[in-house]
């Protein structure tokens, strides 16, 4: 039961959000009649129209499945992969090493070259989910790795001194010891894999994706698709962000409560 | 039990703990280590545990295996207190330690959210629970009020029957508690 004190919280927040939202829409008005031309700034009246063109199109529907699927696939790849190579390193300081360049490399070039590069070894679909992975990969690898080696040492002195094995130790030890930052990097990574997912479709453009659309707006000077588009993206980005990290947080308090851990999920 | 140290020699960058020491610790059932903090009591156990290694000298022993309680609980957080137990012997041994210690009624909580006392006594079942030849205790009344103190000496005793002790203390008087043979070092 929600208490009145609770309820006033929610619509205090409610009334505050929509003041935000007015605001925003409002300097966006004052701007675009300031400016005056619908090729630099769509109208925002115009964007709201076009959004409400675009729901009940089929082709609308289909665009977003696909570059979901797209993103998404790329993301549980990098996680996958981020999280078995943050384990091996984790243990092989030698490893560590030789891949530490290799993540640094991934992390500071700019995604648009890795867009190019990999224009030229894969096929258009395959583009938005490498470079999805390749974004996702490095932060949930660097977390891993750094949450593993990070683990209490006393807790693994102890480990050796009552002969527990790798299995044991890794189930009692190191892994309820990463969790927290393993949950935490996956969260970090859902926008970040998403935004490198959006550009390499704007790149590449794919057939029914929103990133082809985004360049056909962009080729034909629709100023009024591109911001509603944009519109898309940031709402799709908002429903993904808060659509996985539920999900996260569900899979996590499933996998503790099974495991019988009591690991706090700091992270919210 | 017999532990036999010969020349040993153990330092800390410029701080010398040994230098070589030698001793013959030879002993049946309850051995106490006395002696002032900073003396490297913990350090010489660490060592007959092989948790750490020593920079010249030998430690033999007829101990195959070694059950070793740190002066810090370190107990594993994420995990019940019986799975920490479950960790190093089976459930029924570790209910049989458990109810022992009297905390079976928390073998489902959070170490986390047990008392300081109650933490010293879970990592003394766990302690006692392994399976071993000789059990090291590192200051495992610390923390414990008098009739706790004594009740686990009670324990400690009738463990001693079926294994050997050594404790490290700086209190002479958990010798009389627990009429076990004292090496001052």
């Amino acid at each position: 039961m929600i208490s009145i004190s609770e309820h006033k919280v929610t619509i205090k927040k409610i009334i505050k959000i929509a003041l935000t939202i007015a605001f925003w829409l409002g300097l966006w008005l004052i701007v675009y009649n300031i400016v005056g031309l619908d090729i630099l700034i769509a109208s925002p009246l115009d964007v709201a129209k076009r959004l409400l063109e675009f729901l009940p199109s089929g082709e609308f529907w289909l665009t977003i499945f696909n570059s979901f699927k797209g993103i998404s696939l790329g993301y549980i790849i990098g996680v996958i992969i981020g999280s078995i190579f943050g384990i091996i390193t984790a243990f092989s300081s030698t490893l560590n090493t030789l891949f530490k360049p290799f993540l640094t490399a991934v992390k500071t070039t700019p995604v648009v070259s890795f867009i190019i590069l990999a224009l030229i070894w894969l096929d258009k679909v395959s583009v938005p989910i490498f470079i999805t992975m390749l974004m996702v990969m490095p932060v949930v690898w660097a977390n891993v790795t750094s949450s593993i080696i990070n683990t209490d040492k006393s807790l693994i002195e102890m480990a050796n001194a009552y002969n527990f094995g790798l299995p044991k130790k890794l189930k009692l030890i190191f892994l309820p010891s990463a969790v927290p930052a393993f949950v935490s990097a996956c969260k970090t990574a859902v926008g970040l894999g998403w935004k490198a997912g959006i550009a390499a479709e704007v790149l590449c453009t794919p057939q029914n994706s929103i990133g082809i659309n985004l360049r056909n707006s962009q080729v034909y000077i629709e100023t009024v698709d591109l911001f509603a588009w944009t519109v898309v993206i940031i709402i799709l980005s908002l429903i993904l962000e808060k659509l996985l990290v539920a999900i996260l947080d569900l899979c996590f308090k499933k996998i503790m409560a099974k495991g019988g851990y009591f690991i706090e999920n700091t992270d919210k | 039990m017999k532990i036999q140290i010969n020349n040993l020699t153990k330092k800390y960058g410029d701080k010398v703990v040994f230098d070589s020491y030698t001793n013959t610790f030879e002993f049946d059932g309850i051995l106490l280590i006395k002696g002032i903090s900073g003396l490297g009591k913990t350090t010489l156990m660490r060592m007959i545990a092989g948790l750490e290694k020593a920079d010249k000298g030998e430690i033999t022993k007829n101990a195959k295996s070694i059950s070793f309680m740190f002066q810090e609980d370190r107990l594993i957080p994420f995990i019940s207190v019986l799975k920490n137990l479950t960790a190093v012997c089976s459930e029924e041994k570790a209910l049989h330690y458990l109810k022992l210690m009297g905390l079976e009624n928390e073998k489902d909580n959070s170490p986390l959210s047990l008392s300081g006392g109650m933490r010293r006594r879970v990592a003394l079942a766990r302690a006692l629970c392994f399976q071993c030849d000789l059990v090291i205790l590192d200051e495992p009344f610390k923390g414990l009020d008098e009739e706790l103190k004594s009740t686990i000496c009670e324990i400690i005793k009738e463990e001693s029957k079926k294994r050997d002790f050594i404790i490290i203390s700086h209190d002479s008087q958990d010798a009389e508690l627990l009429n076990a043979k004292i090496i001052e070092l």
